[in-house]
This record gives C-alpha cells, sequence and structure tokens, in this order.
C-alpha cells in the first residue's frame, strides 16, 4: 500500500514544481490595495507602453500587502507597490523594506501628493476620504435626522446605530480619527470619540463594510470611505452620501519601489508611468482626487464637494503619531463592550 | 519456544521517521518560525517572556481570553449535542433518506465561510427575516459568534463522530440484548463507551475550531473580541509580529491540552473490532426512529435554510431593496479571464492537496495507530498531526512566509509554487483526517496483527490485505475533506498566493473588499456547487466501494 502511496503523491506534487526559466517576456511582481479594476486599467496602460514586460498583480487589502511586505523582508518578491496608504508605506519605510526614486513627471504632480523629502520614496496616485453613509430608508422608518456634522455624530438620537472599523485593523478607521483629532484638537477629539462611542453598536475590521452596512440597512449609520458608498447607490442602495461640514481626514494613495526589486529598471519604468498625466487621467476615473490638481473628472454619484472639504493634515506627524493613538484608542474603547441597541 | 523470530521490516523502522520529518517541515518548523518571535525583540534579539509581560499589560487580553473561552466552549457544548445524534442516525439506524442527510450536514464544508455569514445575516441581521427569532438579542456579538461557529464546526463534529460510530460489534449487542438489556441501557453501555474516543476527538476539534478562528468574529462578532481577532489586530494592523506571535502561542494552549487528553484517550482505547467482530447491523425501533428522523430534518432545514438565503442573496438585485432576480452577479465569473483563472487554481490546489493529504494521512493515521516505529518518533508525529488545528491560518501562513522565503533554507525555491501552497494546505487541514484514520484503525484488534505476525506478513503486507481494505471507505472521506476545504481556504493564504497561483477563495475576498458583495456571494456559490460535485463523486465511490466489500457484511 506504501508504494502506490508515496509514488502517487510525488506524482501529485511534481507538476508544481516551480519552473526554472521564465518566458523571454520579463515579469515585473506588482502589490496593489487600489481598486482592483483601477489597477487592472492602470496595468494595462503601461503593458501597451511596454509590452516586453509582463506584470503580474497581487492585490488585497491596505494593511495585508504591507504585512506581506514585512513579513518577505528576508527576501522582497514584490518589485514596486503600486498604490498603499501613505501611513501604512511609512511603516514599510521605517523598517527600511523602500527605496527613494524620482520617477520621470515627478515635479508636475500635485506638491501634496508626493513625498516631500530630499530622496523621495513616494509617489501619489489618489486620496481617499472620511465620509458617512446615511441609510435614508431605515433613517425615516424610525424618524432619525440625516447628520451635517461629525459632531452631529454624538447626539443620543443615534444610539445603536452608528457602525465604524476599528482603527486597530483599518486604514479608514484610522483617517476618521486622524480628521476628529485635526478638528477637534488633542482633548476635544478623544472627547467626542467618547461620546461617539455611547453611540457605535458595532467597530469592525474592514474600512469599506460600514457603508456596505448602511447600505443594505443592518446599519443606518457607517462611517467609512466615499467609493463603497457609490458603488453601492449604483447597485441601487438607499443610501447618501454625507460629507460633513467641518472638513473630512484623508489620505494618498502612493507607489513606491521596494528594497531588493529583482527587477529594478522594470519597477522605474512603473513608476514613471504611475507619475503621468496618461494614468491621472485613468486613476480620476474611480476617484476624483488624483496627483494632478487640473484633473476634474467625477465618478458617477460621487459627490461633488469631496476635494474642497479636505482638511489640511500634517502627514510627517500622524505617521509618527500613528502607534500612540492606536494605544488610546485600544485603552478607551478596545475593552468596554459598548451599549446595546 | 521453538517460534522463530519474525523477520523485521523495514518498514515500520524506516518510514515513521522520514514521516516525521516531512510533516515537521511543513508544520512545525514554519509554525515554530513565526513563533519564536514571541521570545524576540523587534531587532531580532532574545527578550524571554518579555513580550508575554507586555501583552498581558495591554488592556482587554482578559476578556479577550475569557470571550474566547467561554464563546468556544458552549459552541462545543451545542455542536456536540447537535452533531452527535446526527451522527447516530447515519450510521446506526436504517432511517431513510441518509445518504442526503450526510450531504446536508457536510454542506457547511463545502461552503466559503462567507456564505454562511451572509446568510446569517440576511436571516438574523437587522433586516433580517426571522430577526424576531433572537428574542430582541442583537446577532451581532455573542449570539453570532455561537450560532455561526455551531455552524462551522457541526460538519466536523459529524464525520470524526460518524467516523468512531460507524464500526462496532454486533456481539456485543446480541451479548446485552441476551442479558435482558433494553435499546437504552444498550445504548449506553455499549454504544456510548465504544466511541467515546471518538467524542473526545470530535469536541476537542470543535473547541480548538472555534478558539482559533477568525472570520467569524469579525463578520458576527459585532465588537465582542476574541483572541484570534487579537492577533489580526497585531499582526494586520500593528505590524507587530512579535505579539502576534505571542497571541499565537497563547492560542496554542488549548491544543496542548487536547493531546494530553487525546493521548490519555488512546493508552485507555480498546479494540472495538476483534478477529471475531461482527459488522454491526442497524436496528429498527419505530418510535426511536421517528423522533430522530425529525431531528435530522429539523437540522437539515437549519443548514438548507441558511445556504439557500445566502444562494438567494447573491441572485437579488439589491438586498433587501430591490429583491427582483436575475443572473447579473455570476456574468463576471464567466467573463473574466483571472476570475476564471482563479478557479481553475482551485480545482488544481484541491486536487492536489486531496492526493497529497490523503498518502500522507494513511501513513501516519497507520503508524499511530498500529504503533510502529520507535515510541518517541510515533509521539512526536502525534503532536506534529495535532498542531496544525490549532493554529490559526493566519499563523500558518505567515510562518510559511518566514521559513520558506528565506535564502538559507534549501527549500527556498519552492517560494510562490502552486507546491507550497499545496503543501500548506495540507498541513492546515491535517489534523481532523489523521483523526479519523487513527479512530478507524483503532477500533481493530491487535490481534490480526499478531496473526499476521504468525503469517510472517510485515507491516507492509498487513497492511495492504487488512488495514488498507478496511480503511478505503474512510480515505475516500479524507480525500474529500481535503478537497473540500482546499476549495474555500482563506487566512492561510493571504501571504502565499501570486498573480499566477491566486485562489478561487482569495478572489472572492478580493470581491468583498471591492465592495462587490454581489459578486462575491455568487462566486461563493460557484465554489460551494464544485465542492458539492465533488462531494457527490466521494459519496458514491465510498458506497460502491462499501458494497464490493462482501466482507463487510453478515454472512451467517
Amino acid at each position: 500500500m506504501l508504494k502506490p502511496i508515496l509514488a502517487a503523491t510525488i506524482a501529485a506534487l511534481l507538476p508544481f514544481a516551480p519552473v526554472g526559466a521564465e518566458a523571454q517576456q520579463r515579469t515585473l511582481t506588482v502589490y496593489s490595495s487600489l481598486d482592483e479594476d483601477q489597477a487592472k486599467a492602470l496595468i494595462k496602460g503601461f503593458e501597451a507602453k511596454h509590452p516586453q514586460i509582463k506584470v503580474n498583480a497581487i492585490l488585497g487589502s491596505t494593511a495585508p500587502i504591507i504585512a506581506r511586505v514585512i513579513a518577505e523582508a528576508a527576501s522582497p518578491q514584490a518589485d514596486i507597490i503600486m498604490g498603499n496608504a501613505v501611513s501604512a508605506l511609512m511603516a514599510a519605510d521605517a523598517r527600511g523594506l523602500l527605496i527613494p526614486y524620482k520617477p520621470a513627471h515627478f515635479d508636475k504632480i500635485s506638491p501634496v501628493m508626493r513625498d516631500s523629502r530630499a530622496e523621495p520614496v513616494w509617489v501619489g496616485i489618489d486620496a481617499w476620504a472620511s465620509s458617512i453613509c446615511f441609510n435614508t430608508v431605515e433613517a425615516a422608518k424610525k424618524n432619525i435626522p440625516a447628520p451635517k456634522t461629525w459632531a452631529d455624530l454624538a447626539n443620543p438620537v443615534y444610539k445603536g446605530h452608528i457602525t465604524m472599523p476599528s482603527p486597530l485593523s483599518s486604514g479608514t478607521a484610522l483617517l476618521a480619527v486622524n480628521g476628529w483629532l485635526t478638528i477637534f484638537g488633542e482633548k476635544g477629539g478623544w472627547d467626542f470619540m467618547d461620546k461617539l462611542h455611547e453611540n457605535v453598536s458595532k467597530y469592525g475590521h474592514s474600512g469599506s463594510a460600514p457603508c456596505r452596512q448602511a447600505g443594505s440597512g443592518e446599519t443606518i449609520i457607517g462611517i467609512s470611505y466615499a467609493t463603497p458608498g457609490v458603488k453601492a447607490i449604483n447597485e441601487g442602495a438607499p443610501i447618501q452620501i454625507i460629507l460633513p461640514s467641518e472638513g473630512l481626514g484623508w489620505e494618498i494613495e502612493a507607489a513606491a519601489i521596494v528594497k531588493g526589486a529583482r527587477n529594478l529598471a522594470d519597477a522605474k519604468a512603473m513608476a514613471d508611468w504611475i507619475s503621468s498625466r496618461e494614468a491621472a487621467e485613468i486613476s480620476a476615473k474611480y476617484l476624483p482626487i488624483t496627483a494632478y490638481d487640473d484633473i476634474q473628472v467625477l465618478p458617477k454619484n460621487y459627490p461633488a464637494d469631496e476635494k474642497a472639504k479636505l482638511l489640511k493634515m500634517d502627514f510627517a506627524k500622524l505617521a509618527s503619531s500613528r502607534d500612540a493613538v492606536m494605544a488610546e484608542w485600544q485603552k478607551r474603547y478596545g475593552v468596554k463592550v459598548p451599549p446595546k441597541n | 519456544m521453538a517460534t522463530r523470530q519474525v523477520r523485521p521490516d523495514p518498514t515500520g523502522q524506516l518510514v515513521p521517521p522520514v514521516l516525521l520529518v516531512l510533516l515537521a517541515t511543513t508544520t512545525i518548523l514554519p509554525i515554530g518560525a513565526l513563533l519564536v518571535r514571541a521570545f524576540l525583540g523587534k531587532d531580532g534579539g532574545f527578550v524571554g517572556v518579555e513580550n508575554f509581560l507586555r501583552y498581558g499589560a495591554e488592556p482587554g487580553l482578559v476578556i479577550a481570553a475569557w470571550n474566547s473561552a467561554s464563546l468556544s466552549a458552549i459552541s462545543t457544548l451545542i455542536a456536540m449535542a447537535l452533531a452527535f445524534p446526527f451522527a447516530y442516525v447515519l450510521v446506526r439506524t436504517a432511517i431513510p433518506g441518509r445518504g442526503i442527510f450526510r450531504l446536508i450536514a457536510l454542506l457547511p464544508l463545502l461552503a466559503p465561510s462567507l456564505l454562511p455569514a451572509f446568510g446569517m445575516v440576511y436571516l438574523f441581521g437587522n433586516q433580517g427575516w426571522l430577526k424576531g427569532w433572537l428574542l430582541g438579542e442583537s446577532l451581532y456579538g455573542p449570539v453570532g459568534i455561537v450560532l455561526a461557529s455551531v455552524f462551522y464546526v457541526f460538519p466536523h463534529a459529524v464525520l470524526i463522530l460518524s467516523a468512531g460510530l460507524s464500526a462496532g460489534d454486533q456481539r456485543h449487542y446480541e451479548a446485552a440484548r441476551a442479558l435482558r438489556a433494553g435499546p437504552w441501557r444498550r445504548f449506553v453501555t455499549v454504544t456510548l463507551p465504544s466511541c467515546r474516543y471518538a467524542a473526545i476527538s470530535a469536541a476537542s476539534i470543535a473547541f480548538i475550531l472555534v478558539f482559533t478562528d477568525f472570520g467569524i468574529p469579525s463578520v458576527v462578532g459585532g465588537s465582542t473580541n476574541v483572541l484570534a481577532t487579537d492577533i489580526y489586530k497585531l499582526v494586520i494592523g500593528r505590524f507587530d509580529f512579535e505579539m502576534g506571535a505571542v497571541v499565537g502561542v497563547l492560542l496554542l494552549l488549548p491544543a496542548v491540552v487536547a493531546y494530553g487528553i487525546d493521548w490519555l484517550a488512546r493508552r485507555s482505547q480498546r479494540a472495538m473490532i476483534t478477529g471475531k467482530s461482527v459488522p454491526i447491523r442497524a436496528e429498527r425501533l419505530p418510535l426511536r426512529d421517528a423522533v430522530l428522523f425529525l431531528f435530522a430534518t429539523l437540522v437539515a432545514i437549519a443548514i438548507l435554510g441558511i445556504i439557500g438565503m445566502a444562494i438567494f442573496g447573491s441572485l437579488v438585485k439589491f438586498w433587501p431593496y430591490n429583491l427582483s432576480l436575475g443572473l447579473q452577479n455570476y456574468e463576471r465569473l464567466f467573463t473574466d479571464d483571472d476570475e476564471f483563472r482563479a478557479l481553475m487554481n482551485s480545482l488544481v490546489l484541491a486536487i492536489g492537496t486531496a492526493m497529497a493529504g490523503t498518502g500522507l494521512v494513511a501513513l501516519s493515521g497507520w503508524m499511530i495507530a498500529r504503533k510502529l516505529g520507535h515510541g518517541l518518533v510515533r509521539n512526536g508525529l502525534q503532536g506534529v498531526a495535532m498542531m496544525p488545528v490549532a493554529v490559526p491560518g493566519l499563523v500558518l501562513g505567515l510562518g510559511y512566509v518566514f521559513f520558506f522565503n528565506n535564502p538559507a533554507n534549501p527549500l527556498h525555491a519552492l517560494q510562490g509554487s502552486l507546491a507550497l501552497i499545496i503543501l500548506c494546505t495540507v498541513a492546515h487541514f491535517y489534523t481532523v483526517p489523521h483523526l479519523m484514520v487513527v479512530n478507524e484503525l483503532l477500533r481493530l484488534d491487535r490481534e490480526i496483527d499478531l496473526a499476521a505476525q504468525a503469517l510472517r506478513i510485515g507491516p507492509a503486507g498487513t497492511a495492504r490485505r487488512i488495514h488498507g481494505p478496511v480503511l478505503l471507505p474512510t480515505l475516500i472521506d479524507v480525500a474529500g475533506y481535503f478537497f473540500v476545504n482546499a476549495m474555500t481556504t482563506v487566512s492561510a493564504l493571504i501571504f502565499l498566493f501570486t498573480a499566477q497561483t491566486r485562489p478561487a477563495s482569495i478572489a472572492v475576498i478580493n470581491l468583498v473588499e471591492g465592495s462587490r458583495i454581489g459578486q462575491a456571494s455568487a462566486f461563493a456559490v460557484v465554489i460551494m456547487v464544485l465542492s458539492m460535485f465533488a462531494a457527490c463523486i466521494q459519496l458514491t465511490l465510498r458506497h460502491l466501494v462499501i458494497r464490493a466489500q462482501g466482507w463487510r457484511r453478515q454472512t451467517a
């Protein structure tokens, strides 16, 4: 009985042994947390310009992609990260896993959207901002008014009707929290979150889930970002995307080359492409804020005033306070069980 | 004594150590590569238990640990209370429709975990049709975790219990009957003791599965913190692999306890099938059968209801506001090259895992049950086989990266290959099939081995002539188990897949992340249908084998 089993096992494994020699075409490995369609469109544009390069893309959420890059440090598998939150990229940069590179069109990019250091590590692709997804049908049933400001969310009328991601596992939550700390100040921000905590029914892990939950009526208010809300509206969800008047916490999605990239020249070519106006025009179909200020396209049903409401944020300070904010949040809200609705 | 020494057979001496090395390379070493970080500082220096103290000082640990332990215990109790009678129906009664019942019991195993999670939200969530059944409790929290966990571990428990119950010795029942023991007394004094080992295995596995699962608390757990979500926050949210490793070590504790219990149980287990054994004949007791049939039907309806609701959700335009039906969510799967390739990858992964896994499990289970090789090697093998179930997929996957993606490792070349993903998946799901094989073989009497020895048939020969045929139906189940788990596995692979090897289960998660819930549900349904197809093949094969093996029928 042994021999056949062993033989079958070996036979089963053989076809999957890694192939040593690749075909003539060069390959570039790209890690990305951009919207799937956006990432694919950008890659298609790149491959059209560089037909000799085949892009292998690994798509995933912001944090898992960076965790993977950090875990693979001993022998990096990615050549370039094409789109990840700058705060998360900074975590990789702090571990010395990225290399500086100034792409071809760097100087034409809007100054906020590029790394301001002398040796820039990242180049911005687009930006996303916090917003509220508000389910009008369920709100009407319970006679709940639409919030206009972040401060409104502290009103007891919303008790048990708000969900938001936990900043411990979601970059989207972190930018909301950073926004509140910017708007209300350090003390005022935590005071606001204390009151908000009384109203929150659930802190989840996914940044887009609160908008999806609002879209399907599982919650009335989801603190999230606009894109999942826009998608839900386009599918027929009765939700309204509210951009509170105090302003929005936001963050940049950027590209950076991985240290030890096996294919450095092609990774640089990709960074050059990403920094081009043509690439920004592709991204503008998915998110209104891109690396080029003057590109003004609004995706269908996307709120028009997002750009005007972006807060002025100190990204360097936010990156350095990331761990402290998470620890404070965990201390205040990670332990207590939130009230039942 | 004139008996000649039996010629030593190399199989019994050589294979166990080789197998131990092979299994250690795919389980203990990668897991260790991550867990050792629990004792290292950020700079890689040894810091003793400092990380544990740091974690102990974190607010919320005690609550998370208590939540993990209590919710796992409650879920295990409920799952066992449902799975035992259900398994009994499947293998110890002549109730009609057992084939259908078996297939339905396996359904939760066939569906990506996302599907039942959606099904539960559609049924019991804030817009759920049966929301009132929760008596005002919210689904999101302990209630949701227990409900979903019971659903998740039920098929595992049924599989182990039905393997344990499926063989017994009809003579024990005849004897009990002759002693005027009624059906209940026969059940308590003959049936229960005969499946004690399987019951302990099933309960340990159920407890550990709930204890280490991340998916359920993250979807329906609300804000209820458990250790398994803590590890996610630490590793993924804070990139703190050292603290993540600390939680990983804590999550291993129940498995260590389970290993101890298992070791004790194995020592006291007596053979249930002897050379003179007579296969069980299912009794017909009209009243009992009617009650059990009703029970099994209710359980089946509950499972079908949750899955059915999720399928319904994949067909509607937009839950819950536009319930018109259509196939729009399914179009992408068959028009997008990447999604179609993901399906093909999953099939290759599942078939590869089923073949490699079944081969390895047959060997390791056989060595443990037949006490081959050195005792130390055997205990090491059992420990290695018991470990994967206690390790969250995230820990295993990260461990694989740390271990294999290291230029110093001679196996570094495997990085990025489908072979590595298959190895990881085999390792991830190793424990339950291993126990299924051990349980099956432990019921064979040692006398059979002695007879074989007397006839000078070595272990390999005994395996071919006796253990193999006895084990064949179980091995078919094992292959099925590996297959369906490989179709739905996610957490261990998020660090291992590449553009070429991305399986369908990851594609589903990508769709969810992209807020394409309808398409994600549709994809999950397609995965489930493929798994059901495999399960049907499995059940048919099993049926044919059992029918072909005449000795399973009583010849008297």
